[in-house]
């Protein structure tokens, strides 16, 4: 069993940040790292290594699907899931076509909030996602 | 099956109309001018022309000047105008039908002066009983086209034959033989113009069109003149010459027939050609606007998405804060509720600027207000179908604009005219155009539900939507119409003074182009 260490969260809106913040912090045991511009993302993502990665599809200059790619195209096999405001069809097949790990909608309600860190984390001590 | 755009789109006729109306008092006029002149004050001339031609019988001239009058008040359109058409070409088909008994009894007699020859009377006969249907049975349009050409063709050969041949080749027996030269003049003038080109009929109209279709016609129309024409000038050469047989003469035509059939079909390609370039540039350019419309679409659903669940989030933030009297936080969540609210209107004002650019670039060519209506009806025709609806452009202008995104507008103003019908009454959209000095305006009006005045006020916001009128329209239709019409440097403005229906109105500036 693989205990959830550190989640980095990738967002240009220091708004969503805060809510995504807020949930995975309230979990326990997890060490939550925010980013709000996607290119210093990456970098840490390099250097830090999450356990986790919850990346938002729109994002200026480098949007969700590029910073994906690039890790995919490294080599890198951190879990992403992917999160943003609208779910159109044709971004969750680009999302899943280019590797990652799950695509969630960002919810409307902090009980929707809570129950996505807490699925999240539930899963990954049941060792349903993937570790690097 | 779906029918053809034409079937429920007017096209501006006044114009052609007011034209036609000179043609039916220049027939009248050279009838009178025979009779009062020629044969009032005894003026030979006047009745021959040419001296030693046959010469125009009182008779046919009296039946001219009653058809031109018949036809100048069927142009008009009170039902009033038309009764009175109808009973001057009434009164036509009798005169004539009296000059075919007088003529019988001039027959026994020995001297057929004084009335007209068969081949006249027949042509005025069949010129007011074309009125008549006309004026009752316009349906029957190419009989009514039929009756004309039956009438016009021996006449036009007729005025070959004096004009060419000086005279033409004496033959006794034959029924054209005597008619005058103004005789047949006016038997083609009135048959080809004033019958063929009424509006009734909607020849003339359908070959004025800037489509496709009208472009069409107008390229045939040369040819479908000079096919006859070179045949009866061949025909007539060979006339002269007693040895020249029949065959030479069909293999003539044919010859004259098959070449000019097929510089027809080669040019017909041409503008099939040019037309199906025009049309790939078209479309290529609506499903670039296109594209821009759906991703404009998808970031407005995300964009105002997020400050509006930020609201809701804080919301419940807020109220956790106050359970716990925590009032430092609920504070500061208060504090971020204003702020994400603040953060809408900057973002409606960024998409808005976003939708704009997406129609920055725009190709202006020169074109025909027609031909933008026939664009824009033509992705409509299910719906237009549907709604048992007409669409009638009142005037005519060409103007300058970018012709896909225009035509856009007009597509977006017709769906809505459609989507907001009254059920109780068919759809009429009136679309006008007015060359200003320094601007077009083009109106598109309708007699259905109207606009709400509150809604009016603003109609033109992207996310103005669901409240208008009937409510089945989205306001991104009205949004698209605006930027479009902003990107060209005109206004989109809705009368509100309007009652009975809604009109919405917008003008294009007339920059350094002779337009109009």
């Amino acid at each position: 069993m693989t205990k959830l260490a550190s989640v980095m969260i990738v967002d240009d809106n220091p708004r969503c940040l805060e809510f995504m913040t807020l949930a995975f912090s309230a979990q326990g045991g997890v060490t939550v790292a925010g980013e709000l511009r996607p290119a210093i993302a990456l970098e840490r993502i390099r250097t830090e290594k999450p356990d986790l990665v919850l990346l938002d599809v729109k994002m200026p200059e480098i949007d969700g699907f590029t910073v994906l790619s690039v890790l995919r195209g490294e080599g890198n096999p951190v879990p992403v899931v992917m999160c943003s405001g609208s779910a159109l069809q044709k971004d969750v097949d680009r999302a899943y076509a280019t590797g990652c790990s799950g695509y969630v909608e960002k919810p409307a309600t902090l009980e929707d909030y809570r129950a996505l860190a807490g699925a999240v984390v539930e899963y990954w001590r049941r060792g349903e996602l993937p570790n690097h | 099956m779906q029918g053809s755009v034409d079937t429920y789109l007017q096209m501006p006729r006044r114009r052609y109309f007011s034209a036609l109306e000179l043609h039916a008092v220049g027939v009248g006029t050279v009838a009178a001018i025979v009779l009062l002149i020629g044969y009032g004050f005894a003026f030979e001339p006047m009745q021959t022309v040419i001296p030693g031609f046959p010469p125009m019988r009182p008779g046919t001239a009296f039946a001219f000047m009653l058809l031109s009058l018949s036809l100048l008040a069927s142009l008009r359109p009170s039902r009033r105008a038309k009764l009175l058409s109808s009973a001057l070409a009434f009164a036509a088909v009798g005169w004539v039908v009296n000059l075919v008994i007088s003529n019988w009894g001039a027959e026994e007699g020995g001297d057929a002066m004084g009335g007209p020859i068969q081949a006249s009377l027949a042509a005025l006969m069949l010129g007011g009983v074309a009125i008549l249907l006309i004026n009752h049975a316009p349906r029957v349009r190419l009989l009514i086209a039929g009756m004309a050409l039956l009438a016009a063709t021996p006449a036009l050969y007729r005025v070959l034959g004096l004009l060419f041949f000086w005279g033409a080749p004496p033959q006794k027996d034959s029924l054209l033989s005597s008619m005058a030269i103004h005789t047949a003049v006016l038997i083609v003038w009135f048959m080809g113009v004033c019958i063929i080109l009424h509006p009734a009929l909607g020849i003339g109209a359908t070959i004025q069109q800037a489509s496709l279709r009208g472009r069409l016609l107008r390229r045939a129309l040369p040819f479908i003149v000079l096919v006859p024409v070179l045949a009866a000038v061949s025909g007539l050469v060979l006339a002269m010459d007693a040895r020249s047989s029949l065959d030479f003469l069909f293999a003539l035509n044919a010859t004259i027939g098959a070449a000019l059939g097929a510089g027809f079909v080669l040019w017909l390609s041409q503008l099939v050609a040019t037309w199906q370039l025009e049309a790939n540039e078209r479309s290529a350019r609506l499903s670039r606007v296109n594209e821009a419309l759906e991703q404009y679409a998808s970031s407005a659903a995300h964009d105002l998405k997020a400050p509006a669940r930020h609201v809701l989030l804080y919301g419940e933030l807020l109220e956790e804060a106050i359970d716990r009297n925590d009032l430092v936080n609920a504070q500061k969540y208060a504090r971020a509720i204003r702020e994400s609210a603040h953060e809408m209107p900057k973002i409606i004002d960024g998409m808005l600027e976003f939708s704009t650019s997406a129609y920055t670039r725009i190709k202006p060519a020169d074109v025909f207000l027609s031909e933008l209506v026939q664009g824009a009806a033509g992705q409509l025709v299910a719906e237009i179908e549907k709604a048992e609806g007409k669409i009638v452009l009142l005037h005519e202008i060409r103007m300058r604009c970018d012709a896909a995104l225009m035509t856009t507008v007009l597509q977006n103003l017709i769906a809505n005219s459609i989507a907001n019908r009254r059920r109780d009454r068919p759809l009429l959209i009136r679309i006008d155009g007015v060359a200003e000095d320094a601007r077009w305006m083009v109106s598109v009006e309708d007699n259905g539900a109207g606009f709400d005045p509150a809604f009016a006020a603003v109609a033109f916001n992207p996310l103005a939507r669901g409240s208008k009128r009937t409510g089945e329209v989205k306001g991104i239709g009205l949004a698209t119409c605006r930027t479009i019409v902003q990107a060209h440097g005109g206004e989109i403005r809705i009368d509100i003074g309007m009652t009975r229906g809604a009109r919405v109105e917008f003008t294009l500036p007339r920059q350094d182009t002779k337009g109009g």
